[in-house]
């Protein structure tokens, strides 16, 4: 992912050097680099080891960077795979509390608590069920992955985790979070800039039509228009069938969940 | 070299998790060094060394000190004391430093109060986090509502009194000695710290009560705005801002 290389450095060096691994599990480090060209190459792997680097040739978006990661590492045989943020800090107990909750049955998805500023969609306090995992760092476990070919590709970026989790859910899978996993990842001072502004609106009208939400889909389409000044090529998403969108929740604008605040 | 800040952590509860979550709050502070010292109840003192270890581990600039100490690092700026709970944006205490700290002005961020729900094994489930008011120049009136108000605030190291409050009750008195001897300043911009609700009433019993209602409801009701109409949203903001800009 392009970051700063002070900032990826952090990011992965955290998990490595701080975390608490539980027994049994090892953790290979993997770093796929979004940038337009492979100069930090040589920093990662004197970093984390020469099979830790792949660059995918430029910016391919989060879920379809994510989806090549993932392919190899259930091909290998990998019992889970960890999406994470470059910018995120995981606090050491972070992947034993992440790993304990994906091991119970029928887990497809696991994402971490963001922290300081906490996310405010909700989760079950006693299971950790939840509408939807982010992802910033999230535990995809092969069943989910079997269930759903990973990421939808026609999302670039924000709101692929929400699709993402809607499939897991309505393949039967479990969607949760845990409350112990905690994740640095402080974005809230950012500035919205335009790009990231209809990015957004161009997600949430995808999900709209992808999930039988034409409506939903039209209020960010003329929004697009608003803020664009010109209309957004009209997305053609493949439909969910009717029978699956019952898990869907276009009732809360883009953020996909009723908010406790 | 970055100002070195002393923040005091006083356990309150039993909550292991409440120790956590500042710790990391704490080694996830940027602009600043830091010594923190922990003063946890007896049951929490074999976790609070675990916890300390491991967030070491992260590598941030913070020196933890078990215990109570008999004064301030004598090389601190400012200082700080935090209820367990207490967590803060990064930039908090760097912007809060910067805010006041120079001119022997006591800094308050602007906070949030987050209202708990003990989960037995499990960290607490926030179940609703609200907005206080908060005054260009705070009063202690305003404060102390919050068990936890401390933890908003920021105090050269001059003006901070020479003893170290223990339960929350005795932090009114430690902060009533602060006040008196110069200023206090709301730090600009957002909310930067959370600060654990341990009020028993949460009824409306004061105008303090009612502003901080307000504060809430100004930032709640644009984003209700922007989750149900949100091309409504994008034209009032537009509107906002050229009679904003006008007024100039």
């Amino acid at each position: 992912m392009a970051a700063p290389k002070l900032a990826l450095a952090f990011a992965l060096l955290s998990p490595v050097a701080a975390a608490q691994v539980p027994p049994g599990l090892e953790v290979e480090p993997r770093v796929l680099d979004n940038s337009a060209d492979a100069r930090l190459e040589r920093t990662v792997r004197s970093l984390l080891g020469a099979t830790a680097y792949a660059w995918t040739g430029g910016n391919r978006g989060y879920g379809a960077t994510h989806n090549i990661g993932m392919r190899e590492a259930f091909a290998a045989g990998a019992a889970g795979y960890l999406c994470l943020n470059p910018d995120a800090v995981l606090h050491p107990r972070c992947l034993a509390e992440l790993w304990t909750t994906a091991s119970e049955a029928d887990t497809g998805l696991v994402d971490g608590r963001t922290f300081p500023e906490e996310h405010p969609k909700p989760y079950d306090p006693a299971t950790g069920d939840t509408p939807w995992c982010t992802g910033t760092a999230l535990l995809v476990r092969p069943a989910a992955f079997a269930a759903t070919g990973g990421f939808d590709e026609g999302l670039f970026m924000y709101g692929e985790d929400v699709d993402l989790s809607w499939r897991v859910r309505a393949a039967g899978l479990r969607v949760r979070t845990a409350p112990g996993a905690l994740v640095h990842h402080w974005v809230e001072h950012r500035e919205l800039t335009l790009e990231r502004e209809l990015r957004v609106l161009r997600s949430a009208a995808y999900l709209g039509r992808k999930w039988g939400g034409p409506g939903f889909a039209s209020r960010y389409e003329r929004l697009y228009r608003v803020r664009a000044g010109r209309s957004m090529e009209r997305p053609a998403p493949p439909v969910v069938p009717p029978g699956d969108r019952r898990v869907a929740d276009l009732a809360h604008g883009v953020r996909f969940a009723r908010s406790r605040w | 070299m970055s100002a070195r800040v002393h923040v005091h952590l006083v356990g309150w509860s039993d909550e292991p998790w409440d120790l956590e979550e500042s710790l990391f709050s704490l080694a996830t502070q940027e602009g600043v060094t830091l010594m923190v010292s922990l003063a946890v109840p007896a049951a929490l003192e074999a976790f609070a060394r675990e916890a300390c270890a491991r967030i070491a581990r992260l590598g941030a600039p913070v020196d933890f000190h078990a215990g109570t100490p008999s004064t301030w690092a004598p090389d601190a700026a400012a200082a700080a004391i935090w209820v367990a709970g207490t967590v803060a944006v990064p930039d908090h205490l760097a912007r809060s430093l910067a805010s006041g700290g120079a001119e022997d002005v006591i800094a308050v961020a602007p906070a949030c109060r987050v209202l708990r729900r003990a989960v037995p094994g499990r960290p607490p489930y926030l179940v609703r986090k609200t907005r206080r008011f908060a005054s260009a120049a705070p009063s202690l009136e305003e404060l102390v509502p919050d068990a936890a108000f401390l933890g908003r605030c920021v105090v050269p190291a001059a003006r901070a009194p020479r003893w170290f409050p223990g339960p929350v009750e005795e932090h009114p008195r430690w902060a009533a000695e602060a006040w008196p001897s110069g200023p206090a300043r709301r730090v600009p911009g957002p909310p930067a710290v959370d600060l654990p609700d341990l009020r028993v009433h949460r009824a409306l019993r004061s105008m303090n009560d009612v502003r901080d209602a307000v504060a809430d409801l100004r930032y709640q009701a644009p984003r209700w705005l922007e989750r149900r109409a949100p091309l409504a949203f994008t034209r009032l903001r537009g509107l906002f801002h050229r009679l904003r800009d006008g007024a100039h």
